[in-house]
Parts: C-alpha cells; structure tokens; sequence
C-alpha cells in the first residue's frame, strides 16, 4: 500500500488504513445456496429458465 | 437511389447497417459507414480482455472484409462536420469525413447523403477528471486496448501480492457523472475471481468506487424484483454480493484529480476525501463525438442539433423540470432529429431527455448522479428501429419514422459476469422491463414485477458466453443472422 495513506503530518483528507465493510443490512448466502449457484445440474435448469424468460422480454421489447 | 450514412460501426451504427443493407441493398440503394475504427468490437467482453481471460482478437474482428461482403461501402474515417442543408455549391445535405485508415489518414472528403444515422457512441472524456485515464494514472476497459493494458497493470499487481505486498484495488468510475455503472461491477468481480483464483485474495483490499447513491443502481434507479415470494431490491441484492465477496464500497463519489496512487474526490455529503490506491480501473464519463453543424449559408447551428453534451437532440421532451415530472414519455421513440426529418441518433449519440436515476448534489453543487445507460440491447433496437423506418420512408412507404424503439416501452437483459469458468465462473442475470420506469403504468414499482428478475449463478456465466459467440456470429453476418434479436 502507498506510503501516503499513513503519512501523520499531512494536512487535509487522509486516505485510510484500510475502507471499512459499510454496514449492510443484506443476507449473507448459505454455503448451501453458494453451491447451488455452481451445480451443474441446477445451473443447467436455470439456464433453460433464464434464457426462456430473456426470449420473452425481448419479445415484448421488439415493437 | 437513395443514400444512406451511418457515422459509426459499434452495436447501433453496426446494427443499422446490416438492416439498411438487407432491407435496400438489393434494390440499388447506397448504404455508407464512417468509422474511424478498423475492427467491430463486442465490448461487453471488453472486461475479460482486462483480466486476461481473453485476447483482443476473441472480441474483435475486421469490419472492411465483413463490409464487402455484405456490399456496404466501408470508409474509415471520423465524422467531424455535418451539413444538413447543403452547402452554397450544392442542394444535398453532406457530412465531411477525416479519414483514419494508415493509406488516407488526414485526407477529407464531403459525403452526400438522404439520410443520415449518427451511431457515434461515446466520446471517452477522460479530461473531465484530472489525472484520469490510461494517460494519466487509471486504467480502463472502454476499448480492447485499454483492456490489454489495465490485464497488464493487473498481473503486476497479482505478482506483488505473490511478493508479499498488500494491495489496494480500486474499481469503479471516474466522475460523478459517469453511466456504464454495470461494467464496472463485473471488472470488480473479476478482478476479485482472478486474485482469488491465483491465490492471493487475503492479500487485496479491493474497493468499489462510484457515483450511485446506494449498489444495485446501476443508471437505472435500482431495479424491485421478485425473490422466493417476497419483492426484493437491487440494492439488498448487490449488497449481499459485496459482503459475500469482501469486497468495500465508497458511495455517491465524485473524483476531482487523480495522482499516482491516489484520488481525490467529493462525496454526496460534501465531504473531502483521499483514496490511495495501487491499481485503479476507473470509466471515464462520456460525451458526444463533437460534431460540429452548418447551416446552408455556413453558419454553425451545432447549438441547434446537439445537446451542449454533444449528444444530438431527438424526438424527446428536453423541457427542465422536477424529478417528480419526469414521465416516461419524455423518451425518445423514433430517434430522429428535432431538426431535420431525415437525421437519426441511435445508441449512447442520441442525447436523453434527464437521467433515470433519481438527481443529487453535493452541498458544493457537485452533481454526482449515474448518467443513463444506452448500450447494449436498447441500442440494438432502437437501430434497427431507425433502420426500417428509414427503408420505410426511401421505399415510399412511409413519409415519417413509423417505428417506435422508446426505452420506457422497451426491456432490456444484462448479463453482468462476476467471474469467468465453465465451472467456476457465476454471472448475475437481470431483466428489467421497461429500462426507464413507467409509474403511470407500473405505479407501485415503475416496471413489471413478472419481467424485472435477477439471479446468481453459472447459468449467467453459461449465458454472457453464448451471447458472445452469438452476437459476434450476427456482427458478421453469417447466415441466419437476421433470426438473432437484438
């Protein structure tokens, strides 16, 4: 890390140590749910379903 | 026979061309691109060049050969003027041309046209922001090249965690009125797979940087979407890829000056920070393509047509007014130029009436508020839209723009990859329906709940995979292409 974000003389702004995790009220994923996003089987399903509900929108989107 | 001009050759103007061409160009009429680049680019892949999981010539290919074969005649060259009038020596509307390629580079030339499509794109104005740019101390995806160069920048950095050295990467953009919010997310990500993958994620603080009011904005004011029964946000939903990642957030940030390793910026609260740094990846914001405009006589008129952004006035509703005002049918539907019947702007060059995102600034009067996303499949539409309304008109089949391509009316998909593998790799796959929220149709939420989604997974990987293959197959023109949507 650059040597500026340390420097105690420097007036003005300083760049900190390190930029703190902002608080967030988001759920964490499962490590079961974070297996599911890579199962090939499953994954293979969604692809079917998200490429089906793509051709739809872009059907409605084509005037 | 008619005369078609199409100034660019990125997704709209390249979209155009190939519906002008297979709708006139049997019939004798002339369609014409100016592009000062060589090569078509698919720049959504523009970000795996940037992490070297890709080579600048998996996203490019040359446009002269693909040009002549489809019998369009290709000039490399920029557009710099435009006449719509004619000029004292001739009654045709003309746009003069700077030609680019090595043999002719420098050399001018006045096309005359009946019709006119400025798919410009963007203006990278990296000068807005002092010491922003691979000329100055960031790096950027905008182009293969730059790709090339922030991969370089990045296996540097990966090399010095391997040495031991902790590093800071920032990611995000560069002015606080920047769009393309969503490529920035997936460099993020790839970034973080790529450190992850080579071992070294303990050792990167990787930092977000943007000018959205809150993650999941995106330019489009966030999305609501339906989750497991309950109706979520892209907010709560992009946050919780951030903390499942580790990766940090700097919100609502403007940068005034970049210097080597650190930048200064602005936030929403009027605050002054500084942010060091030891690789960054910052957009630049966009601009039109300044085009200048003469009247018949010779006056300038660029005033007249272009926005003071550079962007070209179209059949929007520009009046000023209150975020509370802003109606979906401020939105443009046909494209063409408030001035001149027979002049188009399609893509990033078509000048939008206000932004979509909700306006801030600072205390200071910073504005610091996502400009709005045009790229991608909304201009894909919208160019073929123009493109057979202009058929429409030559062919007498219509005397005005007949078709309609408003993005309050239209969806769009994204594919933001947040790593690459076959197995490995995940993508966040999203629809929103319309782009531009239409709460006189959708009170409650601004846009259809059935056609607004997101979800994580490999499948989105598998999926901005197969629309690379797919849209660089239509960009050539292979057959069947004209079956490919936009």
């Amino acid at each position: 890390m650059s040597e500026l974000s340390t420097d105690p003389t420097q007036s003005g702004p300083v760049s900190p140590a390190e930029v703190p995790l902002p608080a967030s009220l988001a759920p964490k994923p499962s490590s079961k749910t974070l297996r599911q996003r890579t199962s090939v089987p499953l994954q293979a399903y969604r692809f079917a379903a998200v490429s089906l509900r793509m051709m739809s929108m872009i059907r409605k989107s084509h005037h | 026979m008619a005369r078609v001009v199409i100034l660019g050759a990125g997704i709209s103007g390249h979209t155009a061309a190939q519906h002008l061409q297979r709708l006139l160009g049997k019939k004798g009429h002339e369609i014409v691109v100016v592009s000062p680049n060589s090569q078509w680019n698919w720049i959504p892949s523009n970000i795996w060049v940037g992490v070297g999981q890709m080579a600048k010539e998996d996203v490019t290919f040359p446009l002269a050969p693909v040009y002549a074969k489809m019998g369009v005649d290709f000039r490399q060259a920029k557009a710099v003027a435009i006449w719509p009038e004619g000029d004292a020596s001739s009654e045709r509307a003309q746009v003069e041309v700077e030609f680019t390629s090595p043999e002719r580079a420098g050399q001018r030339e006045r096309i005359e046209y009946d019709y006119l499509i400025n798919a410009t794109g963007p203006k990278l104005n990296f000068g807005a922001t002092p010491g922003l740019g691979p000329d100055g101390h960031t790096v950027s995806v905008c182009t293969y090249s730059h790709a090339e160069e922030a991969s370089k920048k990045l296996q540097e950095v990966i090399a010095r965690m391997k040495a031991g050295q902790r590093q800071r990467l920032v990611i995000g953009v560069g002015h606080g009125t920047c769009t393309c919010e969503g490529a920035a997310f997936e460099y993020t990500f790839n970034v973080e797979h790529e450190i992850r993958q080579a071992g070294v994620r303990h050792m990167a603080e990787i930092v977000y940087f943007t000018n959205e009011n809150e993650l999941g904005d995106f330019g489009v004011g966030g999305m609501s979407f339906m989750q497991q029964g309950f109706v979520t946000t892209s907010q709560l939903w992009t946050e919780s890829l951030f903390r499942e990642r580790d990766v940090r957030w700097i919100l609502g940030a403007h940068a005034h000056r970049i210097e080597e390793g650190r930048i200064h910026y602005e936030t929403l609260d009027g605050e002054d920070h500084v942010l060091d740094f030891d690789f960054a990846m910052l957009l630049p914001p966009f601009r039109g393509a300044d085009l200048q405009a003469f009247d018949k006589q010779g006056e300038e008129i660029t005033g007249d047509i272009f926005a003071p952004s550079g962007f070209l006035k179209v059949d929007a509703d520009y009046t000023p007014k209150p975020y509370d005002q802003w109606r979906a049918e401020d939105w443009p539907k046909t494209y063409v130029s408030q001035k001149y019947a027979n002049v188009f702007a399609v893509g990033i060059a078509f000048a939008p009436p206000h932004q979509i995102s909700v306006p801030r600034t600072s205390p200071k009067g910073t504005v610091i508020t996502p400009a709005p996303p045009r790229t991608g499949m909304p201009s894909g539409i919208m160019a073929r839209a123009v493109a057979e309304s202009i058929a429409e008109m030559i062919e007498g089949k219509a005397s005005s723009p007949e078709h309609h391509a408003s993005m309050a009316e239209m969806g769009a998909a994204c594919v933001a990859s947040a790593g690459k593998g076959w197995t490995k790799g995940t993508a966040a796959s999203m629809t929103m329906f319309p782009v531009v929220p239409n709460y006189q149709k959708y009170p409650e939420y601004g846009r259809s709940l059935k056609d607004t989604t997101g979800e994580l997974g490999l499948a989105g990987h598998w999926m901005k995979t197969l629309l690379h293959h797919m849209f660089i197959y239509k960009a050539k023109g292979r057959p069947g292409w004209s079956f490919i949507p936009e």
